[in-house]
């Protein structure tokens, strides 16, 4: 996946931002749209045109991350 | 459809000519016959051009629109979303302080002054404080020139440029909307403005943007002039509360929601109490109604038959 792991784990601080670790534990409950994307990525891999492209999977997939972030993030944040 | 509708058309057409055994012929030649009665057939074929390529178009026009409209938001539960919850004010004071060090570079919020923030979010001789920091056009004196002073209550927040075209120059073409309302100008705009802010992602397979914009699948299009501005730690809050991407997003939000309705808070009291009293008043009308009435409605009707 496209996500950088970056900010989500520096051994040398203690401050992880709370949304970026709510979307990788929300990965499993949105397995389905992230396969989809996967398999969308596959498909148009080989493409030359520049039309083909996954939003509607990357949209979905997300749309999916949200609904499960959103509920759960404000109780991380003073 | 049209397309659908011409093709029914031509069809009966064909049903009902004369002579089934040719009905191609039959119906060319009903064409060309037709031509002196406003050449029907022609319109026909074309209606139908129109139709196929407008079914055609369907196909394009769907998968843009999902990018067109942006992602839509999720509903994060505020905690000044309850019909009697007030804001955060701890968090409004934190939001000032991500706009002033990270926004106000670019973003103006000319509506507000400084006064406004006396009570909420500072104290008078804080606010006053941070207003005598920057410098403000004022004048003509007696002599008739314009002249600086430091701010005072009384200015508004200072603007970044100068005017739209000095801020479109700046940003490559695009311009900084001024923040003072955009949680009410935006739909949704609360968790609008969270999402997109905390929202930028790479772009999905098979998109790229030009350089000079950034993706951020929240944002109309896809592709959005401002740059990634919330960065873990960007700001050392006063409090001493963690500054991760999502604590400033959240608190910079609380900030742009009570600047574009600071009077949230008396608005929602005021309708607790009126909704409460209407309601009382409701109940006492609906009594002196019945009351009033009980006569009407408690007569009795007798038919007297004359024999």
């Amino acid at each position: 996946m496209f996500i950088s792991f970056f900010k989500y784990h520096r051994a040398d601080e203690e401050v992880v931002d709370p949304k970026k670790y709510l979307e990788e534990s929300c990965k499993p409950k949105c397995v389905k749209p992230l396969l989809e994307y996967q398999a969308c990525v596959k498909r148009i891999q080989g493409d030359e045109s520049g039309h083909k492209h996954c939003t509607g999977q990357y949209f979905d997939y997300w749309h999916c991350i949200d609904k499960c972030v959103a509920p759960k993030l404000f109780a991380k944040l003073k | 459809m049209v397309g659908g509708g011409v093709i029914q058309q031509i069809l009966r057409r064909k049903l009902h000519s004369p002579s089934l055994a040719t009905p191609v012929r039959s119906w060319f030649s009903s064409k060309t016959a037709h031509v002196d009665t406003g050449s029907s057939g022609v319109r026909a074929f074309a209606l139908l051009g129109a139709g196929v390529t407008g079914l055609l178009s369907f196909s394009t026009v769907a998968s843009a629109d999902e990018a067109e409209h942006g992602l839509a938001c999720p509903d994060y539960p505020w905690p000044h979303d309850g019909i009697l919850s007030s804001y955060d004010h701890a968090s409004i004071r934190r939001g000032h302080q991500v706009y002033q060090q990270v926004c106000a570079s670019c973003h103006s919020m000319s509506l507000i002054s400084y006064r406004d923030l006396v009570g909420v979010a500072y104290t008078e001789e804080e606010a006053k404080a941070m207003a005598a920091e920057i410098e403000v056009v004022d004048g003509p004196n007696d002599e008739g020139e314009m002249f600086t002073r430091p701010g005072k209550l009384s200015d508004r927040l200072p603007q970044p440029y100068a005017n739209e075209s000095a801020a479109r120059f700046a940003n490559g073409g695009a311009y900084p909307p001024d923040l003072s309302l955009i949680t009410k100008a935006r739909h949704n705009g609360q968790n609008y403005v969270f999402a997109l802010l905390t929202g930028y992602r790479d772009p999905p397979a098979g998109i790229s943007i030009r350089e000079g914009l950034h993706y951020n699948p929240y944002f109309p299009g896809g592709a959005i002039a401002m740059p990634k501005m919330l960065n873990d730690e960007a700001v050392e809050y006063e409090d001493g509360v963690p500054a991760t991407e999502a604590q400033m997003g959240k608190d910079v939000v609380s900030f742009l929601s009570w600047a574009a309705e600071p009077e949230m808070e008396e608005r929602k009291l005021m309708g607790f109490k009126w909704i409460f009293l209407l309601s009382l008043a409701l109940l006492q009308a609906a009594y002196y109604r019945r009351l009033k009435w009980s006569v009407l409605k408690s007569r009795k009707l007798v038919l007297d038959v004359v024999n």
